[in-house]
């Protein structure tokens, strides 16, 4: 195992390193940039360096600067954690060549799972399913136009080198084709320095479903269950779970195998998540892979009794899994909900500022990551997440009641959050049903904003009849 | 400005939970009061030291400059062990910082005596590390 290793990240996720490496007797290299140093990761780090200006490509994408801490302090390896240089296979690489371990997967993997449309043709090629579509990126409208007559619309035209929504247009009818397949392509060059475009079926209001993996080095790969992350706006996850109502064990199985064979298929090691597109007949399809960790994570901590991070480390140092078979069957449930800083009721602008309360939830089952505290400032240099509040209870229905009591004992004050909009979805009947698609958020947002309106007076009335 | 004045503020900003606070009096005379926002109580009996150290920091003499890292590595000194008091040259390299892929030469652009050395050979130095406090000529 190592001895020491330097988080490039910073937030909660830094945090959340730092303290199974705490556990594990490893000592930790925080790196920060001047926005950051009163952030928690450099207080909990057993060392922390300042890297460079507030602007993340200064700091947190700064490789030379970043590179120069790890060897100066004489780390064994980095974690590159989510976002930043995360998923950039140059940093990968570089990590490597320098001598230093990169807890994460091989930077192939990285570069070819980035790709879109490689993705998709070497998970055609491993037998995963996937939408119906072109054959990798196509060139022009005659082109695309023939395949989107030939698998039918509505169909997606996406960025090869996308992500995020960015470069990815909805074609419902074929006349708006060629006008949508250009912009698409101006908004992929302009975004990625890539216009290459693919054409994907589209699935009408399909659950978001995926499936954790973990590999080591000696080539077994596990499968920890799957996370529903159907709730969600403009892409951007809200809530999730595991496991997801919507999956039968039988079902489990089948998208496990499929995960399993498809990461075998790449060579792949350590943590990663495939993302799948699962229709109301069970039928699903390879969206794409995350080649490292994700923010909802946790989840599926709380349900596999697994410590992913501790895994990372194992197997990116060379052990092998200490995990039987290839699935690990969920136990009880879990829901994490992501508190933002955003106003939900100005359809979530971010609303950076700083923390004036700061009172989080507790009791059995109940977990915070988070870097957050009282007078901490939420800097508009970086994205607006305050904390991940994570519940397990032994069935759904238990896990929902108790994130509900949660969220009612968090308190934020200073700033707007997404803790309204967590209650409401919480509360609300197609949610607790366990029926619901990636259609939920727009669908149900105005009834939110009704009732947030409705509270507003009466509160307001409330306080007139008192004077 | 008095000291019962600035206690004052310092205790307004405790309780409203500011950090820094700018104030821009008469003839130039500009007060800066930090305070460190995770202070559960106002500080109370070492405001006197903290205006000390204030007058050290916060006045410098016109003729000083500091000398800072803006790279990120281990830092050496370059010909000599430099220390309080040295004399240096226009243009003279006072030490190295060496990163993974690059040496950044730290040198002063005016001629001056050295104040203050605030790195030692072999130390790892991090952006914006204050290295050298230089009296210029």
């Amino acid at each position: 195992m190592f001895s020491k290793i330097l988080i490039a990240n910073r937030g909660e996720i830094a945090v959340r390193i730092i303290r199974t490496c705490k556990r594990m007797g490893i000592a930790t290299v925080a790196v920060y940039s001047e926005a950051d140093q009163n952030s928690l990761h450099v207080k909990m780090a057993d060392e922390a360096y300042c890297i460079g200006p507030a602007r993340p490509d200064l700091s947190y994408l700064n490789i030379p600067n970043i590179l120069s801490v790890a060897h100066a302090t004489n780390c064994e390896a980095i974690h590159p954690g989510y976002g930043f240089l995360s998923e950039n296979p140059s940093f990968a690489e570089i990590v490597e060549k320098c001598g230093f371990i990169f807890i994460g997967p091989d930077y192939r993997a990285i570069e070819r799972m980035g790709q879109k449309s490689v993705a998709r043709d070497l998970m055609i090629r491993s037998g995963v399913p996937v939408m119906p579509g072109s054959q990798g990126s196509v060139e022009t409208v005659e082109e695309a136009l023939e395949i989107a007559r030939g698998i039918g619309f509505p169909v997606l035209v996406k960025a090869t080198s996308g992500g995020g929504g960015k470069g990815m247009r909805l074609v419902e009818k074929e006349e708006d084709f060629a006008g949508l397949f250009k912009m698409a392509q101006g908004e992929a060059e302009a975004s990625f320095g890539d216009k290459r475009v693919y054409v994907e079926k589209y699935m009408r209001n399909p659950r978001h479903v995926e499936v954790q993996i973990i590999a080591d080095r000696q080539g077994k790969v596990v499968a920890l269950g799957e996370r529903e992350c159907s709730i969600q706006r403009r892409h951007q996850k809200l809530i999730e779970e595991s496991p997801s109502p919507a999956v039968t064990p039988d079902l489990r199985r089948k998208m496990a195998e499929t995960a399993v064979k498809a990461a075998k298929a790449i060579g792949y090691h350590n943590a990663g998540t495939i993302e799948f597109l699962l229709d109301s007949n069970g039928n699903f399809f390879f969206m794409e892979m995350n080649t490292r960790l994700q923010v909802e994570h946790p989840v599926t901590e709380m349900v596999c009794n697994f410590d992913l991070v501790e895994l990372q480390l194992r197997v990116a140092s060379g052990e092998a899994l200490p995990i039987e078979g290839e699935l690990v069957e969920p136990h009880g449930w879990a829901i994490e909900c992501r508190v933002n800083a955003e106003d939900p009721a100005m359809s979530f602008i971010p609303c950076p500022g700083r923390i004036e309360k700061y009172l989080v939830p507790g009791g059995p089952w109940v977990r915070v990551d988070s870097a957050a505290y009282q007078g901490y400032l939420i800097s508009s240099n970086y994205d607006s997440m305050v904390a991940k509040l994570i519940v397990w209870g032994r069935t759904r229905e238990e896990a929902m009641d108790r994130m509900i009591a949660a969220l009612s004992e968090f308190e934020i004050k200073g700033i707007e959050t997404t803790i309204p909009f967590h209650t409401f979805v919480l509360n609300h009947h197609e949610f607790r049903s366990g029926n619901f698609s990636t259609s939920f958020v727009d669908r149900n947002f105005q009834t939110f904003m009704k009732e947030q309106q409705e509270r507003a007076e009466a509160v307001i009335a409330e306080k007139t009849v008192v004077r | 400005m008095e000291a019962d004045q600035i206690k004052k503020l310092y205790q307004a900003m405790a309780e409203n939970g500011f950090s820094t606070l700018e104030l821009e009096l008469a003839e130039k005379n500009r007060v800066r009061l930090v305070l460190d926002a995770v202070h559960e109580e106002f500080p109370g009996d070492n405001v006197a030291a903290q205006l000390a150290a204030l007058d050290e920091t916060e006045s410098p003499a016109n003729t000083q400059v500091e000398i800072r890292s803006d790279k990120v590595g281990t830092f050496a000194f370059a010909d000599r062990q430099l220390k309080k008091g040295d004399r240096i040259k226009k243009g003279e390299i006072l030490g190295l910082v060496k990163g993974i892929s690059f040496q950044d030469r730290i040198k002063c652009s005016l001629d001056g005596i050295i104040r203050r050395v605030e790195v030692e050979n072999g130390s790892v130095v991090d952006y914006g590390r204050l290295l050298f406090l230089v009296d210029i000529d």
